[in-house]
């Protein structure tokens, strides 16, 4: 597993840069008419799978008037080995939030789902309800729906998409407990020359990506079915088959899971907002509030860290302009700096240390929550004493 | 694995020193060792515990946030939903509800999306409104119960205790 940073799996914009963002300009009108003509389409859709009976030809309608409404083409690639019947679950990568309506053309298989839909419209995206009330309760919904239906289970262990050109997000591992033998599927999507709209981007919503799904003229899933791979040793499995799907994608895997990309999606936002208000600011009183503000970040980095020199802090948060990455840095050792002796409790100085590392731990002061807690109770104290007038304590 | 905790438990500690919840301060009883921490709660206004400064300690497990930590208190406590010893008796801290593909789960028990901050606003609530069904300390639920008003003047003796009032 190679440590690349986060920031390379994902596309923090949506379009592309330079005369190709003319392209999707001039396409605008268009695309602004075909989104409108499939909304319309989804409302009949939905109306059609509400009223009318869950049957086989209502099935294949609402399959093809989906793939129009979300304009998805589902291929199949030249290399791909034959979906093998022995294995009822289907392992794939993430590379959208669509991916589901592709991967049940293709395999007739199903994807767990909380949403509550008609079940015509649900089993035609190719999703299942089901309850998520926890992993134990998933997998064993999953091993009663594989029992009874005809249906198998696809599941994407990743469970968030990137931008599919660096790296996967780290597999979790629950998918591979279920059974012992999985088939791998690598998906790929691509979109036409012409209007070069990203599938995905950073710290977008589902309403967003499904937008741009129906903007573009049609977006085209190409799967390839992959070798069985069985071990019942589920950790293994994992890797062998994360392995797999990353060789046949030509990506490589990484060790940053779903929530690490919550993560950092927060940040991004955080950041975004925080540039949004600055650019905002006319620029003749800037200067004035923007010393304001930092100053008062100052003072927040430092209630955290009372060992850190006021003017690192400055330091770094002129580069970064916000108190949570500040913080971050400090404390991963990207800023180095050698601890402030601290005036309220001169016995504990920590002598400075030139490794930033070993000082991670300690620089939390911890003098400034005793002197908190003492306040707190002498205020509690004065505060009742006056309430109930009492003199004689 | 201690790791990932050490990370959780030094963002939770810059959170609620950047944002303290009102009258509520945590934070480590020791830098050397961020899995113990103290913890001061301000009694709820307009309960017979209103006023006090309860102290409890939190212990964090290795795997934090998987797990929850565990709370006890450390000042005298009369309570029908605390253990005698102080530990406390609340549904947050309890059974990890593993949520496999971070979809919400049930709020009430612990999951590694709740937090310090949360479950010390779950104490909070418990102190203002005592679940009498589980009684960790069934002396305190029966007299919650049935006389009220001697209740109300043990915790109001407990209340002066905390802040050294005779």
């Amino acid at each position: 597993m190679s440590q690349i940073d986060i920031q390379y799996l994902f596309n923090k914009s949506r379009f592309p840069s330079g005369w190709r963002l003319l392209l999707v300009i001039l396409y605008s009108p268009v695309g602004v008419l075909l989104v409108l003509l499939r909304l319309f389409v989804t409302l009949q859709l939905w109306l059609v799978a509400s009223l009318l009976p869950d049957c086989n030809p209502l099935q294949t309608f609402l399959s093809y008037g989906i793939s129009f409404a979300f304009g998805i083409i589902v291929k199949f690639d030249a290399e791909s080995e034959l979906r093998d019947k022995q294995s009822r679950i289907i392992i794939a990568n993430n590379v959208s939030v669509l991916d589901h309506i592709a991967i049940h053309r293709a395999t007739e298989t199903l994807i767990p789902s909380l949403w509550e839909l008609p079940a015509a419209l649900s089993n035609a995206l190719g999703l299942q309800e089901m309850d998520m009330g926890s992993k134990d309760i998933l997998i064993a919904n999953i091993k009663q729906f594989l029992a009874t239906s005809t249906y198998g289970i696809a599941i994407q262990p990743e469970f968030g998409t990137t931008n599919s050109k660096v790296a996967l997000l780290k597999f979790n591992s629950w998918p591979f407990s279920i059974e012992t033998s999985v088939q791998p599927v690598a998906i790929k999507a691509s979109r036409p020359e012409f209007v070069p709209v990203h599938v995905t981007s950073l710290a977008s919503t589902w309403w967003t990506e499904v937008f741009w799904f129906m903007f573009v003229p049609y977006t085209i899933f190409t799967l390839k079915y992959l070798k069985i791979r069985r071990n019942s040793d589920h950790e293994a499995l994992m890797r062998e088959v994360e392995r797999d799907i990353a060789d046949a994608l030509g990506l490589k895997t990484s060790s940053h899971t779903i929530s690490d990309k919550t993560e950092y999606e927060r940040r991004y936002r955080m950041e975004m907002i925080l540039s949004n208000t600055r650019s905002n600011r006319s620029t003749s009183n800037s200067q004035v509030i923007h010393s304001i503000e930092i100053q008062r970040m100052v003072r927040q980095v430092s209630e955290v860290l009372p060992l850190v020199p006021h003017n690192v802090i400055l330091r770094d948060l002129l580069k970064t302009r916000n108190v949570d990455v500040t913080i971050a840095n400090i404390l991963d050792g990207i800023v180095t700096y050698t601890p402030e002796p601290n005036p309220q409790t001169p016995s504990s100085v920590i002598p400075p240390s030139g490794s930033s590392n070993s000082a991670k731990d300690k620089i939390f002061g911890t003098s400034s929550f005793q002197e908190k807690k003492a306040k707190m109770i002498q205020e509690a104290r004065e505060r009742y004493i006056k309430k109930h007038g009492l003199t004689n304590c | 694995m201690a790791g990932s905790a050490l990370r959780r438990l030094m963002a939770e500690y810059k959170q609620l020193t950047l944002n303290p919840p009102e009258g509520i301060i945590a934070g480590p009883i020791n830098e050397e060792n961020f899995f113990e921490w103290e913890a001061l709660i301000t009694g709820p206004e307009g309960t017979c515990f209103e006023g006090g400064i309860f102290t409890a300690k939190l212990i964090f497990p290795p795997d934090y946030p998987l797990s929850p930590p565990k709370m006890q208190f450390t000042c005298e406590m009369f309570h029908p939903n605390i253990y005698a010893d102080g530990r406390v008796c609340i549904s947050i801290l309890h059974a990890p509800g593993d949520d496999p593909m971070g979809y919400e789960s049930s709020a009430e028990r612990w999951s590694p999306v709740q937090s310090v901050e949360k479950i010390l606003l779950s104490v909070v609530s418990m102190l203002a409104e005592p679940n009498d069904e589980s009684g960790a300390n069934v002396d305190a639920a029966k007299m919650w119960r049935e006389d009220r008003s001697e209740f109300e003047r043990i915790a109001q003796k407990l209340v002066r205790k905390t802040l050294g009032i005779p």
